[in-house]
């Protein structure tokens, strides 16, 4: 059984090519919005020449010298770059094995050129077999974003199993729905999007059809603001989102916020949703992570889902424990223990090891 | 179908990726863009207490269109100057601390004659 996994696992590994997100803390860390390290200035995917030193130079244990001058740029003016993630979930029922679970989770490829001051990216969702791409025209400090792609909301977190993203695909309490609705399904869809950073801040609103549900039209809007007080970076925001023209449309607000201070970082957001099943859902995640040393980090997490805050026995509340490790440009590991409490008269679920890898270039 | 491009581009990307070139790089002596950014972040940034946002157009780095990037252009272009006259003269270096000490614009300007 063991052996079948590994060779399942190192099958994923090597021919599975998924889903673009961000790793807000480094936004945190350097008091910067995403677009300091990616193309999509809505953070995710394709990094750009920044974003690749900075993975070179301060998220990994070890840095090959055959790597130092790794670019992404193959025919001078194409730059081409990827993210593969692959997680395995494996459960227990107290003490006794309860099954092991490898998928891809992410396997995309994009692409992108510049004409002037029009950038061209282009993005292959390869597992949800989406095409996307997207138009983003600079001026200063201004940007139109169109074409096809998702649209910027909360903290986009890596992780599409934490609540505030799309929580629990496989319902295990009972729930219509057991976090929000951003799950990996989701595909790009047609979008609109100006964009300003003036200063440490920055705001973007669009509009985007059929992105959450078929036929829909979606208002979105972000604003975000870092800076530094004293030793401690900080960031906060505020995202909303609410579908138009629709009886009972789905209309989100998000608060989120971070500190962050020598080896130390907190996260955390708040997202309020009505109409996402029925009344008012609300889900948290707050996380802890500290920085061991280069490459190896450890946190701690906790995140809470209420599908609707008028009853109490369908919210649950998630911790975990984990540990992330970056032994190698482009390759990241992590390791995570988790536990859920269930309000409802379900039984637990009993504790989880996840392992996840995530290669990217 | 999918995993063969994938693979394809996984690895056209390592093998022939190349060194990209350096940009609208008029005063700085450096070859790669890792030595720009290190340079960036470990003495201009600090030194004058901003983030890169500050002289750069976030998605075009080498752009020339803020104002701020022509101005630092032009103070790095002094610091060096200065420096050759302080190697002649046997003296330390100095960089944008000595007048900055941390801040966008120094705090106790020459008084005006």
């Amino acid at each position: 059984m063991i052996k079948q996994s590994v060779k399942l696992y190192a099958f994923f590994i090597f021919f599975s090519p998924t889903f673009l997100l961000a790793i807000p803390r480094y936004a945190l860390q350097n008091s910067s919005s995403c677009i300091l390290c990616h193309v999509n200035p809505s953070g995710g995917g394709l990094r750009n020449d920044y974003g690749i030193l900075y993975g070179l130079d301060n998220l990994t244990a070890k840095v090959p010298q055959k790597f130092s001058s790794y670019s992404g740029i193959v025919l001078n003016h194409i730059q081409i770059g990827g993210d593969v993630r692959i997680q395995s979930v494996s459960k227990n029922k107290g003490d006794i094995p309860d099954g092991l679970a490898i998928f891809p989770m992410q396997a995309n490829i994009q692409m992108k050129t510049n004409v002037k001051q029009l950038t061209i990216l282009a993005d292959l969702a390869t597992l949800q077999s989406d095409f996307g791409v997207q138009f983003l025209y600079n001026l200063k400090d201004n940007y139109i974003r169109v074409g096809s792609s998702k649209p910027s909301f909360g903290l986009r977190l890596a992780d599409h199993t934490v609540f505030t993203r799309g929580g629990n695909i496989k319902l295990v309490n009972g729930n219509h729905l057991e976090g929000m609705p951003f799950t990996p399904r989701l595909k790009n869809a047609p979008i609109a999007e100006i964009g300003r950073l003036q200063g440490n801040g920055h705001l973007t609103i669009g509009m985007t059809k059929g992105y959450l549900s078929n036929d829909s039209e979606t208002f979105f809007g972000k604003a975000e603001h870092y800076g530094s007080l004293g030793i401690m970076n900080r960031m906060i925001g505020i995202s909303y989102l609410k579908q138009i023209h629709s009886k009972n449309g789905l209309e989100m607000i998000n608060l989120f916020g971070g500190l962050s201070s020598g080896k130390l970082s907190w996260m955390g957001e708040m997202t309020i949703a009505e109409n996402l099943v029925l009344g008012r859902s609300l889900a948290t995640y707050s996380e802890l992570t500290y920085k061991m040393k280069s490459g190896l980090n450890i946190s701690g997490r906790i995140d809470f889902f209420d599908e609707n805050i008028s009853f109490t026995q369908d919210a649950i509340r998630r911790t975990t424990i984990g540990l992330n490790y970056v032994p190698l440009p482009f390759l990241d590991i992590k390791f995570q223990i988790r536990s859920s409490e269930l309000f409802s008269d379900v039984a637990s679920k009993g504790v989880e090891l996840l392992t996840q890898l995530h290669v990217w270039f | 179908m999918k995993r063969i491009v994938l693979i394809i581009s996984l690895i056209s990307g390592f093998l022939f990726g190349q060194q990209s070139e350096l940009k609208n790089l008029k005063v700085l002596p450096y070859k790669t863009k890792r030595e720009v950014v290190k340079f960036m972040k470990s003495v201009v940034a600090p030194e004058l207490g901003v983030k890169c946002s500050f002289c750069h157009n976030m998605t075009d780095y080498s752009s020339d269109e803020k104002d701020h990037k022509k101005v630092a252009r032009q103070m790095i272009a002094m610091v060096q100057q200065s420096n050759k006259t302080m190697n002649d003269l046997n003296f330390h270096e100095i960089s944008c601390w000595v007048c900055h000490r941390g801040n966008e614009h120094p705090e106790h300007p020459p008084k005006k004659k």
